[in-house]
């Protein structure tokens, strides 16, 4: 018996819907011609959303609220295989984010970690307000080590923005808050500071106004150091010699 | 209440692969929440915790929803419930062993969800935010485990009796946020749309439990949790479940076979 030929494959289904697949395959082709040039597109910190809004988003779950978006912060300018400057961001939204998740929670250090040590660096000191402002605030929260971020308010003020005034207001709020279980540093801050400003008088009253105060709780370490800071910096070597506390310095 | 439904029901989930799959699930959770939580700059455990206490409780719950609403529906179709029925045993039983039977299944997808996050869990904040968290999940399994049963007995597609639970635990999850809105509106004056819809979300607000309240994952992380929590806990949990309960009961009641 003389066997039948094999049918082609689109004789077996039909040749309208083999030509509709290779049309549909060939535009698909195109499509993704066009398409492929569409990458998503950098577009800087966008407005903070609302904290209520965000918590809504996850759920009611404002900590998992939090962490997602405190790692969607860290991650701003670094997604989609980019890396923008520090310096492109844009600041005042970041700001926006910064109490966003500050209010979702205020106890965990990850937000101002990333506003102290990463957003910190950027390139223009210019940006660095909004993190002051925001590390001024967080800094005087009651909880345990907070005050060691208006320390590092003080560190970008002075070092990185070079506003040696806003550096010495800063470093008089860190003073104020001052209690026996911190160490001394945050005290001797204001008058290190009115020193090199050349407020020599002022840093002299300030650091013997600590020691008189400090003197039966503080390290004699601190005190040694506060001594000779008191004699070797702020003091000339006249004043020095005329000064009853720099005897043996 | 008898044993032997219990039994039944219990049955059914291990044959189903249900308790192994919340097993599974929870695992790929866990995978995903370290693979997620170590891209953190600090703070790393905290981030794990949170991402395993958020997301490994979310696929467990859809794990269990989709079970009991699956299960339920089976059993109707295939006439398993008409024949329970001619046993002797009341309506008024019927509910109570399936419900004690899925109060069963939370508890462990509770315990196992649990003994996950005891594990990452080193923030040092203490046991009883990690146990009222615990007690917080377990009547939320139980609340919204029941909630797919009364859904399933209600409705007679299994699809639109899932969603409505899914819808249901959305809804408790976000009814913080929806009553914030609500009464953020005016309500003295002249009526309009918003106040009207304001109206409506604080009558919804009573037949849907606060969620958000029930189970908070800063509790993990900063303990500080006080008898108010508890009772909060326990009473949201007691009250909503009597609710549901009775519903069902009646629905199965009225029903003719």
């Amino acid at each position: 018996m003389e066997k039948s030929p094999k049918p082609y494959f689109w004789n077996v289904i039909g040749l309208p819907v083999f030509a509709i697949f290779i049309i549909a395959l060939f535009s698909n082709l195109a499509l993704m011609r066009y398409t492929r040039l569409e990458l998503p597109a950098w577009t800087n910190i966008p407005p903070a959303p609302s904290s209520m809004g965000i918590t809504m988003a996850f759920l009611g779950d404002k900590e998992l609220a939090y962490r997602s978006s405190a790692l969607t912060l860290q991650n701003f300018g670094n997604m989609t295989g980019r890396t923008e400057a520090l310096k492109d961001y844009n600041y005042d939204h970041l700001e926006q984010w910064f109490w966003m998740e500050d209010s979702l929670n205020s106890i965990s250090e990850y937000v101002p970690f990333l506003a102290a040590y990463y957003f910190g660096a950027t390139q223009n000191p210019e940006q660095l307000y909004p993190v002051i402002d925001y590390l001024r605030t967080i800094g005087k929260y009651p909880e345990k080590e907070k005050w060691r971020w208006l320390g590092q308010a003080i560190f970008l003020a002075r070092h990185r923005l070079e506003n040696e005034q806003l550096a010495l207001d800063l470093a008089g709020e860190l003073a104020a808050i001052y209690r026996p279980d911190m160490p001394a540093w945050p005290l001797q801050m204001q008058a290190i500071i009115a020193s090199d400003m050349g407020e020599k008088e002022m840093a002299y009253e300030m650091m013997v106004e600590t020691l008189k105060d400090g003197l039966s709780t503080m390290h004699p370490s601190e005190i040694n150091f506060m001594l000779d800071y008191i004699c070797n910096k702020i003091l000339s070597p006249v004043q020095k010699g005329r000064d009853a506390l720099c005897q043996g310095q | 209440m008898t044993i032997h439904l219990i039994k039944y029901v219990l049955l059914a989930a291990i044959r189903d692969r249900m308790l192994w799959g919340v097993v599974a699930v929870s695992l790929l959770g866990v995978c995903l929440s370290i693979f997620s939580g170590s891209a953190s700059i600090i703070e790393q455990d905290q981030f794990v915790v949170t991402y395993i206490a958020g997301g490994v409780r979310l696929l467990s719950l859809i794990g269990l929803v989709l079970f009991v609403v699956f299960y339920t529906r089976k059993s109707f179709d295939a006439r398993e419930v008409e024949f329970l029925l001619t046993r002797p045993i009341s309506r008024l039983s019927f509910v109570l062993s399936h419900m004690t039977a899925f109060t069963l299944l939370s508890l462990f997808a509770a315990v196992f969800v649990a003994i996950l996050v005891l594990i990452f869990s080193r923030s040092g904040a203490g046991p009883d935010g990690i146990l009222l968290w615990s007690a917080g999940i377990f009547l939320e399994f139980v609340i919204v485990s029941n909630t797919a049963f009364f859904f399933s007995m209600v409705l007679s597609s299994p699809v639109s009796a899932g969603l409505s639970t899914l819808g249901f635990y959305v809804l408790a999850r976000m009814m913080g946020g929806l009553l914030i809105i609500a009464d953020s509106n005016d309500l003295s004056g002249t009526f309009d749309v918003h106040k009207g819809l304001s109206y409506v979300m604080q009558l919804v607000a009573v037949f849907v439990p606060r969620l958000d309240l029930l189970v908070q994952t800063n509790w993990l992380m900063y303990g500080g949790v006080g008898l108010s929590d508890w009772l909060m806990v326990i009473l949201q949990g007691g009250v909503f479940l009597a609710l549901i309960a009775t519903a069902t009961i009646i629905d199965l009641k009225r029903r003719q076979f």
